[in-house]
């Protein structure tokens, strides 16, 4: 009887995603043009990606530093402004929360694609909205996406719009959590609204800030579709990604083994950073 | 200061300080709104920096200062977005993948959910960790072969038995639909919302008579209708806002769902932002639309499963 009803389930999850994991695992020590049959290259393709002399060396280390640098600072102002907002929604004195938290919340609804036609747009160059601002303050207009300098934080700017309110909403979920009682305690111990912020929301809310940043790193190290349709990489490379790289080098080039070795290494990429980041934020909570 | 001083070292005030009313100064209360507001309209600004640029003529576009409302509302622009580059051909691909998706994956999660939350067989818990635990698995690594397993489904797409010759459900509305229907999340959540249906009723119902389809069909799914609102609203955003999966197998224009539709859009209208934000609009609407009909199950179900849209 168990077997009627997981047999549908387990037949996708086996196919497209438990399969597919050790699929790629085995294809990253081939060579593989997705037409011919491929052939067994042991770690050349890790080598390659890793250390060889040709251009797409380069391109993919450029690539890591990158992402590295677009998650870690999507992370941390994800992490920083989902938390104040959630705060902010959280206030005692604060009316139609529901309106606000929907309000904040908005953006991350949007598709990659949609939210990045808008920026865009409003980063336009010769026209855009902000640039038309800059004109009224009597400032230079700037390349927000042409520069090889801003092209990167102009990226961030947006999926940060586009991603703080989930972060928000957990955050929000975790505040609730936590006891009333231990702040009024604090109250009437004297302790003033930082000190209560700082001894009894932030040490409480680690187990959230530890899923938060855990469940962003994983998303944001995969970051493409931003990328592909706001600077398709450039200018001069800075925008490329590993999961760009990885796109290109598979489905422009079919060189599928050589695509699926750059998957795994920022599969382990992303596994070490998860692992870190449980030593970081993780340990046990008291109350 | 520690947190457990504090909590325990005032136990006995708790309930005095519960009773004090903690005055809310006007001031303050105001200053908050105001931020408040602020923040919204940063959030706000671009959508309806989208709208008015999509209602407003050509010549308005670039005008100095900028306005937010058009002199002359130009609705022709949503027209022209419609009618071009067959964009209502992909939103009707969107809608068929989307809603066809949603149905499929809450048909099957749910079969799964009731098979790993009621029935007994050995391996339940080690097989459900497995399927929870690839949730930790960067849905990237999947890509490369996920292809290569749509390309040679038996028989489909003019392949042989073994999957050999032909392009199997690439360019299809099964290829686009069936992978994405057996995520881990979705039985996750259901799992968690079945446990809390209880053995009794269950029990009871064994007793008079019905088989587990119908304590499935008449009993469980009825209960769960929360869960499986705010799952279906989840499953369908993520079809109708992926990207990467309809851009990895559709080659022909036939099978483009509105994201892909979007930049067909954009190189076709370069510089036309007019008839682009339109088509934008036209994309993000049934999302927006959803959103605001469902809310509480949105902010709900993020809550309960931390979903990362």
């Amino acid at each position: 009887m168990a077997l009627l009803f997981l047999a549908p389930f387990m037949t996708l999850f086996l196919t497209f995603r438990a399969g597919p994991v050790l699929a790629s695992l085995v294809l990253s020590f081939t060579s593989y043009d997705g037409l011919s049959r491929p052939v067994w290259a042991g770690i050349a393709n890790y080598s390659n990606v890793l250390v060889g002399t040709e251009a797409a060396t380069r391109l993919f280390w450029k690539s890591i530093g990158n992402t590295l640098y677009y998650t870690a600072c999507e992370v941390v102002l994800e992490m920083s402004i989902g938390l104040a907002l959630a705060l902010l929604v959280n206030a005692r004195g604060l009316r139609a929360k529901a309106l606000w938290r929907s309000v904040y919340y908005l953006p991350v609804i949007t598709s990659a694609v949609a939210a990045s036609m808008i920026w865009l747009w409003i980063y336009n160059s010769q026209t855009g909205l902000l640039n038309l601002v800059l004109q009224g303050l009597g400032l230079p207009k700037q390349s927000w996406l042409g520069d090889p300098r801003l092209a990167m934080p102009s990226i961030i700017v947006m999926a940060v719009w586009g991603g703080v309110g989930w972060s928000m909403v957990i955050y929000l979920a975790g505040l609730q959590d936590i006891p009333v009682s231990l702040y009024e305690a604090a109250r009437i111990d004297g302790a003033s609204g930082w000190q209560r912020f700082q001894y009894i929301t932030v040490p409480l809310l680690q187990p959230v800030t530890l899923f938060v940043v855990i469940m962003s790193c994983i998303s944001n190290l995969q970051v493409f579709s931003q990328v592909f349709v706001m600077t398709n990489g450039g200018p001069l490379n800075a925008t490329i990604t590993v999961t760009f790289q990885m796109w290109v080098n598979a489905f422009r080039f079919f060189r599928l083994g050589y695509a699926s070795a750059m998957s795994f290494i920022l599969f382990l990429v992303i596994f070490a950073i998860s692992v870190l980041n449980s030593r970081l934020f993780g340990g046990r909570v008291e109350y | 200061m520690n947190t457990n001083q504090v909590a325990t070292g005032s136990g006995r005030l708790q309930r005095k300080a519960g009773l004090q009313a903690v005055p809310v100064r006007r001031a303050g209360a105001t200053v908050l709104h105001a931020v408040a507001a602020g923040i919204g309209v940063v959030m706000v600004f671009p959508f309806l920096w989208m709208l008015s640029s999509s209602v407003k003529p050509a010549t308005e576009l670039f005008r100095f200062p900028p306005t937010l409302l058009p002199s002359q509302w130009h609705f022709e622009n949503y027209a022209r977005a419609w009618e071009a580059a067959r964009f209502s051909r992909y939103f009707g691909n969107s809608v068929v993948v989307a809603v066809g998706g949603t149905l499929l994956s809450l048909t099957v999660c749910s079969m799964a959910a009731y098979a790993f939350s009621k029935l007994h067989f050995r391996g339940r818990e080690a097989l459900f960790w497995l399927v929870l635990g690839s949730q930790m698995i960067p849905g990237i690594i999947t890509l490369i072969p996920s292809f290569l397993v749509v390309r040679a489904i038996p028989l489909a797409g003019g392949n042989d038995l073994l999957g050999r010759g032909g392009y199997g459900w690439l360019n299809s509305y099964a290829g686009l639909i069936v992978p994405g229907a057996g995520g881990a999340f979705g039985v996750f959540l259901l799992r968690q919302f079945f446990l809390t249906v209880p053995e009794d009723l269950l029990d009871a119902a064994r007793i008079d008579g019905c088989g587990d389809f119908g304590i499935f069909g008449r009993i469980v799914i009825p209960l769960a209708k929360p869960a499986l609102a705010a799952l279906s609203i989840f499953t369908f955003q993520g079809y109708w806002n992926d990207f990467v999966w309809p851009l990895v197998i559709t080659s022909q224009d036939q099978f483009r769902t509105i994201q892909l539709g979007l930049i067909v859009f954009r190189q076709r209208f370069t510089t036309d932002w007019g008839p682009l934000m339109a088509g934008v609009t036209i994309a993000t609407a049934p999302m927006l639309l959803v959103f605001l009909l469902a809310q509480r199950y949105f902010v709900r179900g993020i809550a309960l499963t931390g979903i990362k849209g």
